[in-house]
């Protein structure tokens, strides 16, 4: 099974906000950052929370977000970072220079 | 769709629809409580029966989080952990005609009958 993202690329979380159940912090939601690691595969949380129990694999990645880009206000250290796993079907690539939008 | 970090509820249809209302990561909120809870016996029973329906494929994990995030903000933050997967469970089995209401409401009448008449 190939992963669609590697180590380091740089990525963007969805910013989508169907009804449904969702894994994705609504916080995160349009963050950019880069993949720390590719994890395995899961069901897909989505499907399963409707019943379905087999056969929806999705990849997971563990997503490093700098803390000064998610919260305008932030007072911690500048290197500060927040780490979380997202599911593949939640991520986009991101152009190099994505780091210097601010999402808010 | 504005791409913007959450901070509080929205009045926005469709950020209000899609916002479940346990997904207060970012919000204000007060010193989190970091104290040690021992589980009491009914939450040591809920957390073994709601493993038991995952592991025969009748309530899986996400169904019970599914069904927690439908009880709305509310009953989300008047009932205690165990007690909204408790409701959850029971919703989840209806909605999959593993149990009916009418079971379901005997079966509580009897229940509160015999734990009224242990605790006399």
């Amino acid at each position: 099974m190939s992963n669609r993202y590697a180590v380091g690329d740089r990525i963007r979380i969805s910013a989508r906000y169907a009804p449904g159940h969702v894994r994705t912090p609504f916080y995160v939601r349009g963050a950019v950052g880069h993949i720390e690691r590719v994890l395995t595969e899961f069901l897909d949380p989505e499907r399963e929370a409707f019943g379905i129990n087999a056969g929806t694999e999705t990849q997971l990645y563990r997503v490093r977000l700098d803390q000064s880009t998610l919260w305008p206000d932030y007072t911690g250290e500048p290197d500060d970072v927040l780490e979380l796993e997202i599911y593949e079907h939640w991520l986009e690539p991101a152009p190099d220079s994505s780091h210097q939008e601010n999402p808010s | 769709m504005p791409v913007t970090p959450d901070h509080g509820p929205s009045r926005e249809p469709a950020l209000l629809i899609a916002h479940s209302p346990h997904d207060v990561g970012g919000q204000p909120e007060g010193p989190v409580n970091v104290s040690d809870h021992e589980l009491t016996p009914f939450e040591k029973r809920c957390h073994a029966l709601l493993n038991v329906l995952d592991v025969h494929k009748l309530v899986n994990t996400e169904e019970k989080r599914r069904g927690v995030e439908e009880l709305g903000e509310v009953i989300i933050g008047t009932l205690g952990y165990y007690q909204r997967w408790a409701v959850s469970a029971a919703k989840i089995l209806n909605e999959k005609g593993l149990v009916t209401t009418q079971e379901l409401g005997r079966k509580m009448i009897e229940v509160r009958a015999r734990l009224t008449a242990e605790d006399q």
